[in-house]
């Protein structure tokens, strides 16, 4: 017979999914309890798309999920270490004035904003738009980039 | 081929959309979906973020539209990932056809990762306007 080391993170996996997203679903109906309905008339809303961000030796390259976005509707910018990609998606005039049968699909301006764990060139950002992800790449300034330094052994 | 047991997919009624937001389950993803109505046809559209049109499926069988969609690989090998939120690997939606659409006269196009599906109505669902003697 042999022994299992017991893990932890398998505990974690096995717990039913289903749980997980009631527990998801009761916090969210938490969080609208306490907002309080008046709010949404007053505040815009302001949806949050994916993100990720990727480190590579020389440069960040961050990736935004807007589908049905075109780099005429996103603005982009970098203060310091602060990224911030907003924009807004607006609905096509057809889709207005038609009969909506079901609406899931997120419409009206977005925000997102990250701090970049070390600086980068400012000028030589660039970003491009492919299958409605957003791709951003930043070339990290001289100063981060990893240093080898040999040590000699006396 | 994946079965409609296996995949938790919320089915849609042209003529009655009463469900709700389908969940997510494991690594295929619902895509989120509009559907709205105009005078010749019904439009179906769906956000697939990532996934290239060749790697995009859209059937008809039975009176259940289906769509499949694969996502390219996000992510070079030598990146770490820093900020994680999409772990999107593949998306599955089936929307159930009313009576009132013409199967042989469907147009699906993609653009910008949302994919446009029309689904044109049969000559008998379409708006007539009756004119009066």
């Amino acid at each position: 017979m042999s022994l299992i080391r017991w893990s932890p993170a398998r505990e974690v996996t096995a717990f039913p999914r289903d749980i997980m997203n009631f527990q998801r679903e009761m916090n969210r109906m938490f969080d609208g309890f306490f907002r309080g309905s008046n709010d949404e008339d007053l505040i815009p809303s302001v949806w949050s798309p994916a993100v990720d961000i990727a480190e590579f030796d020389d440069e960040y390259q961050v990736k935004v999920e807007l589908p049905g976005i075109t780099k005429e509707d996103v603005r982009i910018s970098l203060e310091q270490n602060l990224l911030t990609v907003k924009g807004e998606k607006k609905q096509e005039k057809e889709t207005k004035e038609s009969n909506f049968h079901r609406v899931e699909r997120s419409y009206g301006a977005f925000q997102r904003s990250f701090t970049l764990p070390s600086s980068v060139k400012g000028d030589k950002v660039d970003a491009t738009f492919a299958n409605g992800i957003l791709t951003i790449n930043m070339p990290k300034a001289e100063e981060a980039k990893p240093k080898q330094i040999e040590v000699k052994v006396k | 081929m994946k079965s409609n047991t296996e995949i938790p997919v919320a089915r849609h009624d042209t003529d009655q959309a009463l469900e709700q937001k389908p969940e997510e389950t494991g690594t295929v993803t619902i895509p989120e979906t509009d559907v709205y109505e105009v005078a010749d046809s019904y439009v179906v559209m769906l956000d697939l973020p990532g996934v290239a049109r060749d790697d995009i499926h859209v059937r008809v069988e039975r009176g259940v539209l289906s769509v499949e969609g694969d996502c390219a690989e996000l992510h070079s090998t030598q990146a770490t990932l820093i900020h994680n939120e999409l772990e999107r690997k593949s998306y599955y939606r089936e929307l159930n056809l009313g009576d009132g659409i013409d199967v042989n006269n469907i147009d699906a196009h993609i653009e910008n990762g949302v994919l446009t599906i029309k689904l044109f109505k049969t000559e008998q669902h379409k708006p007539r306007e009756i004119r009066i003697q």
